[in-house]
């Protein structure tokens, strides 16, 4: 049985472990996103340890990888108490699978990296996720106005980032 | 120079399986499996040799690429199309754009009715018998003749400002840059209104000519989503 458990267990970890960092990677900072990967994984190996037949899909794992980026967000930006509304079931298609990272996409990386947790999460929740303004605002505690002004404050940092980079 | 549109698009496709560092996928790998494959063994002695290889090198083997396909007017209409769908409501909107001149854009009726509405009421409750250049264009401090008659119609462009930022929210209008320039000219109005109560009419109109540039690019927005063609 333990064999058979740690067959899927790399099987998983072979397929998914890209497509599980990568999601996180985009969210966090590369230290915060490895903790929160190896995380994901330690807990799917419990899983097939206590049950070798558990049906550990791609979006089981992109779930528990966001459930687990929420409480990194509440933790960094002081947002205890919100962000509940967030935790859903991650659509599987939300990572595309097996396209790769090019420059582009690296460069979308450092931008992100340089700018506040709060606003790399806004702008993540909207033009990533695809929550609407309303939906980010309630989940925050916030009113419509609010939200936006932060957002548009986000996207001139993203902005200034991106040129930063580009040096 | 980026764009905030540019920005936002590349933004928009930062959800890509990433190869973490190899010795992070080394070690996580040994402590869950506790042994290594003869795959992942080959590997690590090439990231052996260089293990400050850049995070691009993955210890695991690549997944199953699939061969680059350059950007099409397709695709992005495609793509589009599955945002509108994702959005889960026929009032949302989404813009894509295909390179620096062109945008395509997929608006509801619904919403460009609703928009539509929502503009002719602002005109009509903004700008009430006077012109939006008589209110906000240069030399308006000649047709708002004294303060108590240009408080009124500043009162009056204050929260007629307020309220279309409100109706476009509610059409699902969620452009930052349209609700944003919108509630920064309703601030404007308060501040003019303040301006006035120092007795001058001429400070109080002094400062509208910028709430004209706001809402000039308001509509250029509104334009440029193709959501309406002549909303101001």
């Amino acid at each position: 049985l333990r064999s058979d458990a740690n067959a899927r267990l790399a099987a998983l970890y072979d397929e998914l472990l890209p497509v599980v960092y990568g999601y996180v990677r985009s969210r966090l900072a590369e230290a915060d996103a490895e903790d929160v990967t190896a995380e994901v994984f330690r807990t799917a190996a419990e899983q097939l340890q206590r049950d070798p037949t558990a049906q550990l899909t791609r979006s089981w794992f992109l779930t528990a990888a966001r459930n687990r980026v929420i409480d990194r967000w509440r933790h960094q930006m002081r947002w205890e108490g919100r962000l509940e509304a967030l935790r859903r079931d991650v659509d599987v298609q939300s990572v595309a699978p097996g396209t790769g990272t090019g420059e582009a996409e690296d460069r979308v990386l450092d931008a992100l990296d340089r700018l506040s947790p709060d606003h790399r999460a806004v702008l993540i929740l909207r033009y990533v996720d695809g929550l609407r303004t309303r939906a980010i605002a309630e989940a925050l505690g916030r009113n419509p106005r609010a939200t936006d002004s932060l957002l548009a404050r986000a996207r001139r940092e993203l902005v200034a980032a991106f040129e930063e980079v580009a040096l | 120079v980026t764009s905030r549109r540019e920005a936002t698009r590349l933004l928009r496709k930062v959800d890509q399986p990433r190869a973490p560092h190899p010795t992070f996928a080394r070690e996580l790998r040994a402590e869950l499996l506790g042994y290594e494959t003869e795959d992942s063994q080959a590997q690590l002695q090439i990231v052996e040799e260089d293990d400050d290889a850049p995070p691009e090198i993955a210890v695991l083997p690549e997944p199953e690429q699939k061969p680059h396909r350059p950007i099409t007017k397709r695709r992005w209409l495609a793509a589009a199309a599955a945002v509108v769908l994702l959005a889960g409501g026929g009032t949302w909107f989404v813009a894509a754009q295909l390179d620096d001149d062109e945008i395509v854009v997929s608006v509801s009726p619904e919403t460009k009715k609703t928009v539509e509405t929502a503009c002719a009421a602002f005109r009509s409750s903004a700008f009430s018998e006077l012109s939006r250049k008589d209110l906000i264009g240069p030399g308006n401090n000649r047709v708002l003749a004294n303060v108590p008659s240009a408080r009124v119609a500043i009162s009056r462009l204050e929260q007629a400002l307020r309220r279309f930022a409100d109706d476009l929210r509610e059409a699902g209008i969620e452009d930052p840059e349209v609700t944003v320039a919108l509630d920064r000219s309703a601030g404007k109005a308060g501040s003019a209104i303040d301006r006035l109560d120092g007795g001058s009419v001429n400070r109080g109109a002094s400062g509208l000519g910028e709430i004209d540039v706001e809402l000039t690019e308001v509509e250029q927005r509104l334009i440029e989503l193709g959501i309406s063609e002549s909303c101001l």
